[in-house]
């Protein structure tokens, strides 16, 4: 007996498997990552995700807007993301500058206000970080797809 | 030849910003990467976003990776996670662990990354199998496996078969696949190993 005694199950297991061969674009994705590869800058950890949150089980859903919070050494970063746009706040607040990065280059930045609030169009898709240029110094967070 | 003091050495060169290194490891781990994806029925755009942010995350995590061993086992959790949030971005109903950034320390963790291993290694001996097989009766399975699904009127047209003798056909490949060697090594394999 095997798991492929059933035309089916074969049929099933073998579209995964054509659809697992590594491709080239894949693999040029994967080398080509390694540019953004920094040295000695802190990175801001993901604190939360809705997205991965037990909460989101309880919720009905799809209507909640996408929450995620970043930790630095010296501020935090809250960012609530719908279909259109990213709101967010660097906490403490102060005037510092927010941008949203792709693979590709950056994509959107924003000068917050006094309290830390900024607003940027949301991105396309795939991967982006968040940099934060806060007393002169550059801060980026953890890669992740929106 | 050591496998673990092999990726130990990548990783370090990597960490000193040895490109070549960075291609080895990519060329040792992105079948496992793919293997997730396509275990997790990610396409396209989906499947291209998990990638891409796994490796992005492991350019990271280079520089705090203290252990190379569990690099396989960092890197098969990361994949299933990325996987469960893209597939959230559409459904937004899941319970995975919030941890980002995966501890490899469970035994838990160690079981699925069998499992991972273990789907990846079908999904290679079922490649294998499939260019065993003649041409024609590859490419019969090949247009059956088609996205969006061909109707069999336009299977019939291209492979120049009646559309009564697909059915029969397709049985016959798929004997024909599990009679291959790679598939029979693989379930040799599975029997003494007690895989699934």
């Amino acid at each position: 007996m095997s798991r492929w005694d059933d035309d089916d199950q074969l049929m099933q297991d073998l579209d995964e498997a054509l659809h697992g061969a590594v491709s080239d674009g894949a693999r040029r994705a994967a080398r080509a990552a390694f540019a953004w590869r920094t040295i000695d800058e802190e990175l801001m950890r993901l604190a939360h995700d809705s997205s991965l949150s037990e909460e989101m089980l309880v919720r009905s859903a799809a209507v909640a807007p996408r929450v995620v919070g970043f930790q630095g050494s010296d501020f935090t970063l809250e960012v609530e993301v719908d279909a259109s746009t990213v709101m967010g706040q660097v906490v403490p607040g102060r005037v510092c500058e927010v941008s949203i990065v792709t693979p590709a280059g950056p994509v959107g930045s924003a000068a917050t206000d006094e309290t830390g609030f900024f607003s940027l169009a949301a991105p396309d898709g795939g991967p982006v970080r968040f940099t934060v240029i806060w007393e002169g110094s550059a801060h980026s967070t953890e890669w992740l797809v929106l | 030849m050591d496998e673990t003091a092999d990726v130990g050495a990548l990783v370090d060169r990597a960490r000193q910003g040895d490109q070549q290194a960075w291609d080895e490891l990519v060329e040792r781990f992105l079948p496992l990467v793919s293997a997730l994806i396509a275990r997790h029925r990610l396409r396209g755009h989906d499947a291209d976003d998990v990638n891409q942010t796994v490796w992005l995350r492991l350019v990271e995590h280079l520089a705090d990776l203290r252990e190379p061993r569990a690099l396989p086992g960092w890197i098969a959790t990361t994949t299933r996670h990325e996987c469960l949030r893209v597939i959230d971005r559409s459904r937004r109903t899941l319970a995975v662990d919030p941890q980002s950034t995966p501890q490899f320390d469970r035994p838990d963790e160690q079981v699925a990354l069998d499992d991972d291993l273990l789907a990846l290694e079908r999904q290679q001996a079922l490649r294998a199998a499939l260019a065993e097989l003649p041409d024609d009766r590859r490419e019969l399975l090949t247009l059956l496996l088609a996205d969006p699904p061909l109707p069999y009127r336009e299977v019939s047209r291209l492979l120049g078969i009646p559309v009564g003798s697909i059915g029969p056909t397709r049985a016959r490949a798929l004997d024909q696949l599990r009679n291959s060697n790679a598939l029979r090594g693989f379930l040799a394999g599975a029997s003494t190993e007690q895989r699934r």
